[in-house]
């Protein structure tokens, strides 16, 4: 194992054009082992783009991507016989079995336990026998799963894992993550699901057009998460006492009730809300979903102070 | 079998090398079994013949010396070495050749190859060398399916000639394959890499074909890979060194291309 200081993954000044297009601009950013990261951003940002780079299927316009602290293209072999990698839309062969097909990477990568592989098909469910053509998306997606994980690898990187699994599956995938993190494995998962990430990151990166808009922890992410609080007071408060609290959102006051919504800490609502007589607090949590929605719709220079 | 690139491949191709192979065989060995009724009646032949070798429209589909077709390697020159035979061979190599790199790449599988620890030279090697097998298999089966008809009709034949002629005509179509798979690798389109290979080896086999015939295409027949085939040929024995080296080069030439261009470029999606 390498030296816990260098980066399993570090991308210097990443960037991908198409021509004109500029898919992926300037990123920088490092995962460090055993850490779960999460790549998000909506359709067309470049997620796919800035995998492809970094695993040397495609190659950067400019700057470069290291994993394992060697660099992706010069080392890419010893890179790969790490790595597990799970495409974001699964075109494995479609004409053999899930079996010919395990057995083919198997032997590729040199793996040596059979059993875990089997241990895995046995844990989704997978059915190995039929043609990988004839699967459901589901369960084409497990065999795809099976191979990301089966050769015990020191990273994984996955585009979109959960994509067609039912949620016991996406359970039981979640888990196996969680696993395969305390064995000190680095997982970069690039996904839309917001609870999924919650669930599983430690730390995430939103990208918009190509260019990295934020790099946090999710504990810091969420104390931007938006409360939905309803405050019930003994008398009739006017609204204008809570229209400046700082990041206070869609104020309503109805009788003896004041719905609002803040976003961040409570402290400047509850201290306001202190001059009036208070009966009740409620407070609901929307979890990180507005965040996001926030970071996508944002024009990213508003975000970048 | 699934424990490298080029066993996988060939492992794929097995029901369409099967196919092929019936293919090749009964060909072979039908025309052979026609034969014997053809030297039986080759006296109502003969004017057809002399009127076909003076037209040159006929050259184009009946290759080889139709006035010798009475001998034994004549006839199997005009019948099945000059056209149909490299004609299939050239067919199922472009074939092979294009799906090696580009049909895998359009796909989308190309790229989750290369998320295994095989470099890109590994992968256009392996894939080289599974469209090499494919040839040797097509080509162990057509000589096999020439013994067969050699035995039945009772052909008076030195064997290794025909041997010889299959193999230089194998190395004709792995010359295409090697053409398609060369643009494959470099482009990652199947239909750039079918399309211009095709044209190329239908233009090689015209000049081949009317070269001899028209006088100011003759000085360019040699650039035409049919040129360097070795028909059955009775008067020498072995293929031509020269020829030989000429589609063993051609081999090398594209498959470092490949190597060269392959190494370069984005892998796309599909
Ligand atoms: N081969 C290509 N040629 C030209 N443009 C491309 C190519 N591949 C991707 N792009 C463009 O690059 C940009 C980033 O695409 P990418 O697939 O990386 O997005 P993504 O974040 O993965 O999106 P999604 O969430 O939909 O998977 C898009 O604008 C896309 O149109
Ligand atoms: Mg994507």
């Amino acid at each position: 194992m390498d030296s816990v200081n260098i980066p399993v993954v570090e991308f210097t000044n990443l960037t991908k054009m198409y021509g004109d297009v500029i898919a992926v601009e300037n990123v920088n950013l490092e995962v460090s082992e055993g850490e779960i990261f999460g790549y998000l951003g909506p359709n067309g940002s470049g997620k796919t783009t800035t995998i492809r780079t970094a695993l040397d299927f495609i190659r950067p316009s400019s700057g470069s991507a290291a994993i394992f602290g060697l660099d992706s293209r010069a080392h890419s072999t010893e890179i790969k016989l790490r790595l597990g990698y799970l495409p974001g839309d699964l075109p494995i062969y479609e004409k053999m079995t899930g079996r010919e097909f395990l057995t083919y990477l198997f032997n590729l990568r040199g793996a040596s336990n059979w059993d875990y592989v089997h241990g895995l098909a046995e844990r989704f469910d997978a059915d190995l026998e039929r043609l990988i053509g004839k699967l459901s998306r589901g369960n084409k997606q497990k065999i795809g799963l099976i191979q990301a994980f089966m050769n015990e690898p020191e990273l994984i990187v996955m585009d979109e894992p959960t994509s067609g699994l039912d949620p016991l599956m996406q359970q039981e995938f979640y888990s196996l993550v969680e696993e395969t993190r305390e064995r000190g494995c680095t997982v970069f998962i690039s996904s839309h699901i917001v609870p999924e990430v919650e669930r599983l990151c430690d730390r995430v990166a939103i990208l918009r057009e190509g260019t990295l808009i934020t790099l946090e922890e999710i504990r810091t992410l969420r104390e931007r998460a938006h409360h939905r609080i309803t405050l019930e007071f003994g008398e009739p408060v006017p609204i204008s006492a809570f229209s400046n609290i700082s990041g206070i959102r869609d104020v309503q006051a109805e009788g003896l009730m004041l719905r609002c919504t803040i976003v961040g800490s409570a402290d400047a609502l509850v201290k306001c809300a202190s001059q009036f007589e208070v009966l009740s607090i409620q407070s609901e949590d929307d979890g990180l979903e507005d965040v996001f929605l926030d970071f996508y719709q944002t024009e990213s220079h508003d975000l970048a102070k | 079998m699934l424990n490298n690139i080029i066993w996988k491949t060939l492992w794929d191709q097995r029901r369409s090398l099967s196919w092929w192979s019936i293919g090749f065989a009964g060909l072979i060995i039908s025309i052979m079994l026609f034969y014997p009724f053809f030297i039986e009646n080759i006296d109502s032949y003969a004017g057809l013949l002399q009127d076909a070798s003076d037209d040159p429209l006929m050259r184009i589909f009946a290759g080889g010396d139709l006035l010798d077709m009475a001998s034994p390697a004549g006839f199997i020159n005009v019948e099945l070495m000059a056209f149909m035979v490299p004609l299939l061979y050239v067919a199922f190599a472009i074939t092979t050749g294009s799906a090696a790199i580009a049909g895998e790449e359009s796909r989308g599988t190309l790229d989750f190859l290369l998320s295994n620890p095989v470099t890109r030279r590994q992968i256009i090697l392996q894939k080289y060398g599974a469209m090499v097998g494919g040839v040797v298999i097509l080509t162990l089966i057509n000589v096999a399916s020439f013994g067969v008809g050699v035995v039945i009709v009772n052909m008076e034949i030195n064997f290794w000639r025909i041997v010889e002629a299959t193999i230089s005509t194998g190395l004709l179509g792995l010359v295409f394959g090697a053409m398609a798979f060369s643009l494959g690798a470099t482009f990652g389109k199947r239909g750039v890499s079918v399309g211009i290979t095709s044209g190329v080896a239908v233009g090689s086999y015209l000049l081949h074909a009317l070269g001899p015939l028209v006088d100011w295409l003759e000085p360019f027949t040699k650039i035409s890979p049919f040129y360097y085939q070795d028909q059955v040929d009775m008067t020498k024995a072995g293929l031509d060194p020269l020829h030989t080296a000429f589609f063993v080069f051609a081999g090398i030439l594209f498959l470092s291309i490949s190597v060269v261009f392959f190494e370069r470029r984005d892998i796309g999606l599909g």
